[in-house]
């Protein structure tokens, strides 16, 4: 699935005001979209590799600060229905969260109001800004990365870190789709955004002997995985908790190995964060990749060979 | 042969009383039909937290609720919810209007908030149907012996009358 065919699966959820504009975008240009930004009272942006650009009626994409379709309470409460389809209840963790994944894989990011009832975080209301990310499947884009690092086989657990839309979560797809040809992986999709599955089917290419896990939280994802699918690899997206931690120590005993994503844009940040540095001295990850951001996301900055003593 | 004709006459008339008062029972009985309908979809928010657009053409397969026009009309365009299940309520005739109202209501409530407001929104919908149908259970208890008391005294009247 490409990012234009994600955008397309992924228009149906606007409201007629926007998708109208949004259709009209000519294909070539679609398809460079990665975001679709929503802020109430605020023109529509369509977020490229090039910049920020608002979305025009007649789908043209003018400059960030043009004037656009302004996104107006009920539109914004329309599309949030249409995300959540209609069953809030069923979508309650993952907004609680703050996100949605739809059909496509795309995943949108929810701001709003906050519900709090016992001190914690229940829901969202009065939805104000929605971040629609659009997945893309770039197959083989990790093929360098493999090739750089000696195959997975060498790298005794990978650790791909970048700042936010780096293409950690495109690379990872990718690595499972790789590995899960030749070995047995299982997919941790916390967040659905890994393998997009629908009623059970992925909807990317993630490799003919993986398993995917879809909806678990990462550590309880991967103690089952140990337990019953008896992986050889493990692959899930950004890890960074106390539980995950935990778990990821656990399963290092049956002899899995793991590739995970991680917020971190330089190696000093990598093992100054308390969870990743607990990793790192029990040796669950030995290689880590870091990616570029902007317009060179998706591609590697640099491979390092993760040192204990620096912690 | 007027023998004949009194007996038919008395029998049709009779069987004009019979048939009124079992529609005051089939109206009761479409009441509790649909509190049934309420009780399940608690009871699948709570155990499944299923999509509207999955649950609603499941329930509308269910042998209890196949006599609900409405419901397999609404499943059929489910993916449309709200606005395909108000087109449902709307244009089935053959329910009651308070009935209507409770049914609006629950397709106001379904898929709108999060697991407890729908569940607290559909309890008091369940008040309400639980009312509605004692209401008519007791008018049709009632008003059912009077409506076949009459059928039997209006064609002995026109039998009389005709002979």
């Amino acid at each position: 699935m490409n990012t234009q065919s994600s955008f397309r699966q992924a228009l149906p959820y606007f409201p007629a005001f926007l998708q109208l504009p949004l259709s009209r975008i000519p294909t070539e240009r679609a398809a460079q979209i990665q975001e679709i930004r929503l802020r109430i009272g605020r023109p529509m942006h369509a977020v490229m590799k090039g910049g920020t650009y608002t979305v025009i009626q007649d789908g043209t994409l003018a400059a960030c600060s043009a004037s656009g379709l302004t996104v107006t309470r009920p539109v914004m409460d329309a599309l949030f229905q249409n995300l959540c389809r209609h069953s809030l209840h069923s979508v309650q963790n993952a907004v609680r969260q703050g996100f949605l994944t739809i059909a496509g894989g795309s995943r949108a990011g929810l701001c709003g109001t906050a519900v709090i009832q016992n001190h914690t975080l229940e829901s969202v209301r009065a939805v104000s800004g929605i971040n629609l990310r659009i997945a893309s499947e770039r197959t083989g884009c990790a093929e360098p990365l493999l090739n750089r690092i000696g195959g997975a086989n060498a790298c005794g657990g990978l650790l791909l870190a970048g700042p936010p839309s780096s293409g950690k979560t495109t690379i990872l797809r990718d690595l499972a789709r790789i590995l899960g040809g030749q070995k047995r992986v299982c997919l941790i999709d916390e967040r659905g955004e890994l393998a997009a599955s629908d009623a059970g089917i992925p909807q990317f290419a993630v490799g003919t002997q993986t398993d995917v896990f879809d909806g678990y939280p990462k550590a309880e994802g991967i103690a089952i995985a140990v337990r019953v699918m008896s992986p050889e690899y493990i692959i899930c997206d950004e890890i960074g908790g106390a539980s995950e931690t935990d778990a990821i120590l656990q399963a290092l005993n049956t002899g899995v190995q793991f590739l995970a994503s991680v917020h971190a844009s330089t190696e000093d940040e990598l093992y100054r964060r308390p969870q990743i540095a607990k990793l790192i001295q029990t040796a669950a990850f030995r290689t880590a990749v870091f990616l570029q951001s902007g317009h060179r996301c998706g591609e590697i900055a640099s491979v390092i060979r993760i040192r204990r003593d620096k912690i | 042969m007027r023998f004949t004709g009194a007996i038919l006459i008395l029998t049709a008339c009779l069987f004009g009383g019979c048939c009124a008062a079992d529609r005051l029972k089939c109206r009761a009985g479409l009441i509790q039909t649909l509190m049934q309908l309420n009780n399940a979809l608690m009871t699948e928010l709570e155990s499944r937290l299923p999509f509207i657009a999955e649950l609603l053409p499941a329930l509308a397969e269910r042998p209890a609720f196949r006599c609900l026009q409405f419901l397999r009309e609404a499943a059929q365009h489910a993916e449309q919810f709200p606005e395909s299940w108000d087109k449902a309520v709307r244009d089935d005739k053959a329910l009651p209007e308070e009935a209507r109202a409770v049914l609006t209501t629950i397709g106001q409530t379904l898929g709108s908030t999060t697991l407890e407001g729908q569940l607290s929104a559909l309890r008091l919908c369940e008040q309400r149907l639980t009312a509605l149908y004692t209401e008519s259970a007791e008018y049709a208890r009632q008003k059912g012996t009077l409506c076949r008391s009459l059928g039997l005294l209006g064609g002995m009247f026109l039998v009389i009358l005709l002979i």
